[in-house]
């Protein structure tokens, strides 16, 4: 067996499967290996299926031994956020209301990515439903960030965001309303992207109109051939995209030396940040300048209008979703989300 | 933001859910949020009948002009 190869990018870990140099069972173990010595401390997986991981890679070999090629994610193990449904696998949303419901059907985003040829290894930890923030309280006790273990893991795609970074899978997928895999990405050393309404559908997601299902990479590569494989036109979803998928990855590598880049310097010194966060930002923004790329102060006027209407928005779809069991199974709900949930009926 | 009074808040939040007082202790500071999210949003309705003047619209993270 090929050592560590879990530590090496979703990329290679398909490049090295599809050349033969390590199987997709063995990648599988290297996968499962690392989850029992980390999960137990991080809390990153809710629930692991081991013999069903072991199943879809043995099915996967098979076809590989055949001479078929799978898809572009060949062999690449996936955390996929509690939140979104997975066929014959729990999935919870860290939720006593759903302890123990087994989707009968794949989300959609889920379905292309198996189809392109990705083995679904567990399921990640979040907070209740998305929401509020991570509790002691919930089904599951909040992840950890591994970058600082004595720190909760940032949400609401937390679990997603502490498993791949110290590769208990290839990579992972979250989601994402108003920053759920764009912080922990951030907070994780990752990469993610809210992808735009309609790109990814979220066919068998929850009614929640303003999350998006968003995939969390180690690199920009791995990200974008995450994106790549769960975009796409649904014929059954009204508000799917009917447009050709962009080839993300293969653009990634463009000259960008004379493009010009908007910086919003005072609505960025105007947010809390802290001096750490603004002292890599500068960093960053001076190795654009070294990459050719001229920066542009910008004003961008509405932001704190937009944040105020975003907040109204999720909170009022929040409490809508919930306006039923919060009267029935209030004492199910998780001590600090019932109280979160509440907040829309004030509006 | 209709709810702005103590009692009525309370009211409001047992009509819909068998609430404790500890809930109804962590609801109120959340709701200083929802209150200031709408008002400031009510503050910057502009009439539907031309351009939305820009100069109203906040520049910082903190809503300032």
């Amino acid at each position: 067996m090929t050592a560590n190869v879990f530590t090496l990018t979703l990329a290679e870990q398909v490049k090295l499967v599809k050349s033969g140099q390590i199987s997709v069972t063995e990648l599988v173990q290297q996968h499962l290996i690392r989850i029992s010595e980390l999960n137990p401390t991080l809390n990153s997986f809710i629930t692991v299926d081991e013999n069903d991981a072991l199943a879809q890679a043995a099915m996967l070999d098979s076809r590989l031994a055949a001479g078929e090629d799978p898809g572009p994610l060949t062999g690449a193990t996936l955390g996929v956020k509690d939140s979104i449904p997975t066929k014959g696998l729990r999935t919870t949303d860290n939720s006593r209301l759903l302890e123990n419901w087994i989707p009968k059907e794949d989300a959609k985003a889920v379905a292309r990515i198996r189809q392109a040829g990705a083995v679904i290894i567990g399921k990640t930890n979040l907070n209740e439903f998305g929401w509020s923030r991570p509790s002691e309280h919930d089904l599951n006790p909040p992840p950890w960030n591994p970058w600082n273990p004595d720190r909760m893991s940032v949400g609401s795609s937390s679990g997603s965001g502490a498993a791949c970074s110290v590769s208990m899978a290839s990579a992972t997928i979250g989601t994402d309303g108003g920053g759920s895999a764009r912080l922990p990405a951030g907070a994780h050393n990752l990469y993610s992207i809210k992808p735009t309404h309609g790109l990814v559908s979220r066919l068998g997601m929850d009614h929640n109109g303003h999350s998006e299902i968003s995939p969390l990479g180690r690199t920009a590569l791995d990200t974008a051939l995450m994106l790549e494989s769960m975009a796409g036109f649904e014929p059954e979803d009204d508000m799917s995209w009917p447009a050709e998928v962009p080839a993300y990855s293969e653009n990634l590598e463009v000259n960008v030396s004379g493009w010009r880049i908007g910086v919003p310097k005072n609505l960025i010194e105007s947010a809390p940040n802290e001096p750490e966060i603004l002292s890599c930002f500068e960093d960053f923004l001076s190795k654009l300048e070294s990459l050719g790329i001229e920066l542009v102060d910008v004003d961008i006027r509405g932001m704190a209008e937009a944040r105020a209407a975003n907040f109204i928005v999720l909170n009022s779809e929040a409490y809508q979703r919930h306006q039923k069991s919060l009267r029935t199974d209030w004492s199910k709900y998780g001590p600090i989300t019932r109280v979160y949930l509440l907040q829309g009926a004030f509006l | 933001m209709e709810y702005r009074e103590r009692s009525k808040i309370v009211e409001r939040a047992k009509q819909i859910a068998p609430v404790s007082d500890d809930d109804i202790e962590q609801l109120f500071p959340l709701l200083d949020g929802v209150r200031d999210s709408s008002d400031l949003l009510e503050s910057l309705i502009q009439p539907f009948d031309g351009e939305i003047n820009i100069d109203q619209l906040s520049s910082t993270v903190e809503g300032n002009r």
